[in-house]
């Protein structure tokens, strides 16, 4: 399977290589810039948000819940790059700012979605029988209610807040997630090494995590690549349903949906400053995973 | 969404036994799907319940100061009423019963029937989705086609680059921006009063198209990805090696050896946006004004109308699945690679 | 012709006060009228003058209401949008409806600006003695013509049963919770309503209520026909009332539209044929809808919207007053700092009030302390504006003595006190602007003070922990009852149904037990006086932080609403969109 490629000549092209491991990830970058220029946009874009989420502090000189930086709903001017919002404050901060709210969603779903996910994935692949068969049933129901109603519906039994919104993005991914895995897997299981390891008295533990999941790692990074950008999507339209990150968080979904909508008409800035921003990270998150998809497996196919 | 390749994994169940053989493969999928709506109704019924602030909170909220609240004998007699006061498990498999005998219970507010509400909404909700695959289908496809015809080409970036800004901007917000700047700069905006198609059919169609461009836009933009890659593929085929060593000219080859290939799981696809376009529809049909399903949904869960959230719940997956399964079927019939002897 | 400019109009707006063919008239206003008092059963003042002037300024409250110019044209339907349909049709158990604001009517009015008590389906009241009252019912008062009323008569037999009904007593006939009776308060104490004769009502009483003429003025307790309980109040389209439009159309989450009640008005008055909502739940799509000319007014507006849509549309005018609706934070005293008085009063002293208003509507609200200052009894923005914590000239002075008085509670710079806000997170309301400003000032004024902020996303989740009184403080606005007993009966009272901070004082239950049965007028504004000093001073129960500003925009083309303007309003355009017309220009 390519992920053996693909992987593999990332983790040990260093070392057998004569160059310096500085040289060789120059080249393996450049190369990624010449045969992937949108790939590599996006991977500067992705750059660019980590940079303004650890340097925030020294980027902007306003804090990120600073009212009466200025007066409120200012346009943009010098002092205020993206002018200000209706409590005077920065709304360029506040997106620099917004770029933590946005990792951290974007993170913290992909982590915990992917995790129970490639789990669950893989030992359905492996145990198949009455498990699988009924957990297959529950991805189906998941798989048939639309996705931002299962959204609502769970940010409104947990209870709004930061954290919450991550759960329930995450949750319903887990399981709809798992499929894809499962798939991955089933053809792994039936290789010759896992026969192997099976006829040789290893663990079922010990196969699953140590033969079948690096074996899957290919469509894993796809998955992830391709879904980063759908949960910042997903957060945006929960806060314009109010069920999104609470204010005041500087979450871009919320200064889009509630504040820049709210107060359009006389401050488009407030709208069209956080709509770029989000835009922005989201193409360059979807490019960037559109190009890992190309080099890590070109046969597999995403639907986006 | 990494649908396609389940897609697949789906298809090769099919067993080339003809109609009769097609006939039982449609029965045992369709009895395989008790158990998944039987999941479906449990997760709606136990979920919608355990929302924080539920009906009898709402009819009982104090807003001008009855002033003669008890609360433990009130709340029992309106749970009474409601038939909310029986545990959960119970109301579930009453509901499973009414369900199985076609009858999807009434609204608490106002005693309406859960069906009719829902067979108001539908025609909304639906055409606004079929005017938007029909604009991605006629926009994603020629774009998945010459984007992958002329691979890593600027063409294919740009091509690229245009249907990917689709799914990076929220559709809320391309919505306020086709309601909101034309108000701004001309003082005309879209109508918000809803017609019905009988009563003005060029009114009604106006309604219509701006929310179907919205949804329309994220869907192609999937689409073309997915036709993209999937001609890609095709265009790989020994079948279209043997045709381009035939001789035969590269358009035609594109278009009917190689688009009609990829096409197939294009289709599917589009079968599976279903339950997004429904979601979508939540925000556009708010955006909007418009009388559809998604704010139904939306309105009943800030209601805590139960029957209402569960029909509309278990209306759509059971909806979702058949689609799913029609398009296995003729998916059956369409690819022959599907039907191993 | 100058139109809504009162004279030479005088008949035509007493008429549409009263219902149908002008038995009423002139004379019958005069007769009624009880000025600027606030309890009908002091009636009898002649104080009709008010209704020659154009806007008269009785609670001294600014009030913005251009006279529309032109040649006065009948018919046309008149459009507004409104956010929902609405999930209950019960006006007397519903928690929000608006159906029988257009289809029903009130039993008296007020004035929209004094809050003078006016006639309309009740033509005079009094108190026959302390627990008894009678009211006479104007006659010729005719049902909407369809089926089963056909437009027979609405008679006392039909008052009596809305009042009772109002009042809770059919709770266990219809098997619905007394506690479901939203309005039982407006008319409370009462034990029955009979009919005399066919234009007469006499209504008992266990003990005597002051606030009950004012109650009647309430747009949330209009009077149906009694066979409204047969008929059920699930399907609108059955619904038949007396008021000035019937129900022609309605589809729920698309459109409510009324065609006129013939009926309701004289014959070459000038009145829209339909009156119609659009339901349009965005509100930025809800501005666009006005600006394009979908809708012929747009309300909630702030400052830059009104300047915004005057750049696009010059010819629509700004009605502009300070409204009943009043936005403040409540502390609960379940959470230990808010028992001591020192630090409630600290809060009060040190919140920038004005910052806080002035940041969501731009300008246009009114301060207020203990009541909405659109009652005859209430202190005037000016005067709060002037006193210790509401004066934002002493801020800084305040804001030191706030620092001392919760140094000497124990907790200076706010050290020890953290508590969260809860409140609505809908986008557009006030609340989470309201909350957001009131935690920058606290954590500006008191470093050390913890303040977090608790969304709840919708109504129904936000009531489990408001009406347990779950919460260290909430934020909310809330809709003043046309009386201030009422209001502060159920605001301030020990257990009182809106006192979800469980403030509880027994020498204010004294005053507010003392208050409800006072029927003198003197005496009861002196126990108002006495509550407003003592609500400033040693209660503070909660930070009213200023009642709203109501800022309406109309379509140039319709006139007549500068008579309907002013805190007592009412709810929403229908209640009033019987007086209102085109004119072309």
């Amino acid at each position: 399977m390519s992920a053996e490629v693909g992987i593999g000549q990332a983790v040990r092209g260093g070392g057998r290589a004569q160059r310096s491991v500085g040289a060789r990830v120059w080249y393996e970058a450049s190369k990624f810039i010449r045969k992937k220029p949108l790939g590599a946009f996006g991977a500067v874009v992705l750059l660019m948000l980590i940079g303004m989420a650890v340097f925030a502090p020294i980027i902007t000189q306003y804090g990120p819940l600073q009212q009466s930086t200025g007066p409120a709903l200012a346009g943009p001017s010098l002092e205020h790059l993206a002018g200000t919002d209706q409590f005077g404050r920065d709304v360029f901060t506040r997106i620099v700012y917004g770029a933590r709210i946005s990792l951290f969603i974007s993170v913290g779903a992909t982590v915990m979605a992917i995790i129970p996910a490639t789990t669950l994935g893989m030992m359905c692949a492996y145990f198949r029988g009455p498990f699988d068969l009924v957990f297959q049933r529950v991805v189906d129901a998941f798989q048939a209610i639309p996705g931002l109603i299962l959204l609502i519906t769970i940010v409104s039994i947990l209870g709004s807040g930061q954290f919450n919104v991550v759960l329930a993005l995450a949750i319903p991914a887990s399981i709809t997630g798992s499929r894809l895995q499962r798939a991955a897997s089933m053809q792994v299981t039936g290789r010759d090494y896992v026969l192997a390891a099976r006829s040789l008295g290893a663990t079922h533990t010990r196969i699953i995590f140590q033969y079948i999941l690096p074996n899957i790692m290919a469509p894993i990074i796809i998955v992830v690549s391709l879904g980063f950008g759908g949960y910042i999507l997903a957060e945006s339209s929960l806060s314009f349903l109010g069920y999104g990150v609470p204010p005041p968080a500087p979450s871009w979904g919320g200064m889009l949906a509630s504040d820049g909508r709210r107060y359009m008409y006389v401050a488009p800035h407030m709208f069209i400053a956080p709509a770029i921003a989000l835009s922005v990270v989201v193409f360059g998150v979807n490019m960037f995973g559109d190009a890992m998809r190309d080099i890590l497996d070109p046969r597999l196919r995403g639907s986006g | 969404m990494p649908a396609a390749s389940v897609v697949y994994a789906g298809r090769r169940l099919i067993t080339n036994g003809g109609v009769t053989g097609m006939a039982k493969y449609v029965l045992r999928r369709l009895i395989g799907m008790v158990p998944t709506w039987l999941i479906i109704m449990f997760m709606v019924v136990f979920m919608v319940r355990l929302i924080p602030g539920s009906i009898v909170d709402l009819l009982l909220q104090d807003q001008g100061g009855g002033g003669s609240y008890q609360a433990g004998i009130d709340r029992a007699q309106v749970e009474h009423r409601l038939g909310l006061d029986q545990p959960v498990y119970v109301q579930y498999v009453k509901y499973v019963a009414g369900v199985a005998q076609g009858n999807l219970g009434a609204s608490l507010w106002d005693q309406q029937s859960v069906v009719s509400l829902i067979a108001q909404r539908v025609p909304v909700t639906a055409q606004v989705a079929l005017v938007a695959i029909i604009t991605s289908v006629f926009v994603s496809i020629p774009i998945g086609v010459i984007s992958a015809v002329r691979r890593d080409s600027p063409v294919d970036y740009l091509l690229r680059s245009i249907s990917i800004l689709g799914i990076s901007v929220p559709g809320f917000a391309i919505g306020t921006a086709i309601v909101i700047f034309p108000t701004l700069w001309w003082g005309v905006t879209v109508s918000f009063k809803y017609v019905s198609f009988a009563e003005d059919p060029i009114g009604h169609l106006k309604l219509i198209i701006p929310p179907a461009m919205v949804l329309g836009v994220q869907l192609s933009a999937s689409v073309a990805r997915l036709t993209r890659t999937m001609m890609l593929e095709v265009l790989q085929e020994d079948y279209i090696r043997t045709a381009r060593a035939k001789g035969l000219q590269e358009p035609k080859i594109v278009v009917k050896h190689a688009l009609k290939n990829a096409l197939i799981p294009v289709v599917t696809v589009l079968g599976i946006q279903i339950t997004n376009l429904l979601g979508g529809s939540v925000i556009t049909e708010t955006i909007f004004a418009l009388p559809g399903l998604g704010r139904l949904m939306v309105s009943s869960i800030g209601a805590r109308d139960y029957p209402v959230v569960q029909g509309i719940v278990v209306l759509t997956a059971i909806f979702v699945m058949c689609m799913n399964l029609a398009v296995d079927v003729s998916y059956g019939y369409l690819d022959p690679r599907a039907r191993p002897a | 012709m100058t139109i809504g400019q009162f004279g030479g109009r005088v008949s035509r707006r007493s008429v549409l006060e009263g219902i149908g063919v002008g038995a009423l008239g002139l004379a019958g206003a005069a007769l009624l009228g009880c000025g600027g008092t606030k309890s009908g059963g002091e009636a009898g003042g002649a104080s009709s003058g008010a209704l020659g002037v154009n806007q008269p300024k009785g609670t001294g409250l600014p009030l913005t209401a251009p006279v529309v110019q032109g040649k006065e044209k009948a018919g046309g339907t008149f459009t507004e949008h409104t956010t929902s349909s609405y999930t209950q049709h019960d006006p007397h158990t519903a928690l929000a409806t608006n159906i029988w604001h257009v289809i029903g009517d009130k039993g008296l009015e007020p004035d929209p600006q004094t809050a003078a008590i006016r006639p309309h389906v009740l033509t005079s009241w009094e108190v026959a003695d302390p627990t008894t009252l009678v009211f006479k019912v104007k006659p010729g008062i005719k049902t909407h013509n369809m089926a089963p009323w056909n437009g027979r008569d609405f008679t006392a037999e039909d008052v009596a049963w809305n009042l009772e009904r109002i009042g809770g007593l059919y709770a266990e006939k219809l098997k619905v919770p007394a506690a479901s009776f939203q309005r039982a308060s407006m008319v409370a104490n009462i034990t029955k309503a009979q009919a005399v004769d066919p234009t007469t009502v006499k209504v008992t009483l266990s003990k005597p209520n002051s606030s009950f003429f004012n109650g009647l003025m309430d747009t949330r307790v209009p009077f149906a026909p009694k066979e409204m309980d047969d008929i059920g109040w699930n399907d609108p389209l059955k619904m038949g009332g007396i008021g000035p439009f019937q129900i022609s159309e309605w589809v729920k989450d698309q459109k409510m539209n009324y065609k006129k009640n013939p009926n309701y008005f004289r014959p070459n008055e000038p009145h829209f044929d339909n009156f119609n909502w659009t339901i349009i739940p965005d509100r930025a799509s809800a501005v666009a809808a006005f600006i394009s000319g979908q809708t012929n007014m747009i309300s909630a507006l702030n400052q830059l919207e009104i300047d915004q849509i005057k750049k696009t549309k010059p010819d629509a005018n700004l009605y502009a007053w300070i409204d009943s609706n009043w936005h403040h934070f409540r502390p609960s005293v379940e959470y230990a700092p808010f028992k001591d008085i020192r630090v409630r009063k600290a809060l009060q002293l040190a919140i920038d009030y004005a910052q806080i208003m002035d940041g969501f509507y731009g300008s246009g609200w009114g301060y207020q302390a203990a009541l909405n200052p659109g009652f005859p009894d209430s202190w005037k923005p000016e005067k709060v504006k002037s006193l210790a914590g509401y004066n934002p000239d002493t801020k800084a002075a305040d804001r030191a003595e706030a620092q001392k008085l919760l140094t000497a509670a124990g907790f200076p710079n706010g050290k020890g006190i953290d508590f969260q806000i809860i409140f609505q997170n809908t986008s557009g309301t006030a609340y989470p602007e309201n909350c957001q400003r009131f935690q920058a000032q606290m954590q500006q004024v008191f470093p050390e003070m913890k303040i977090g902020l608790k969304p709840y996303a919708d109504n129904a989740s936000f009531s489990v922990p408001q009406a347990k009184g779950d919460f260290q403080m909430v934020s909310y606005v809330i809709t003043a009852a046309p009386d201030s007993v009422i209001e502060m009966q159920s605001q301030y009272y020990t257990g009182g149904s809106r006192n979800y901070g469980h403030f509880s004082d027994k020498n204010l239950d004294a005053l507010i037990d003392k208050a409800q049965v006072e029927l003198k007028m003197d005496a009861r504004n002196a126990l108002m006086e006495e509550f407003q000093t003592k609500f400033t001073t040693e209660w503070v129960p909660m930070y009213v932080l200023g009642a709203q500003p109501a800022r309406v925009m109309m379509q140039g083309n319709v006139a007549g609403y500068d008579t309907t303007a002013g805190t007592w309003y009412g709810y929403s355009a229908s209640t009033k969109a019987c007086r209102w017309f085109y004119v072309d220009k």
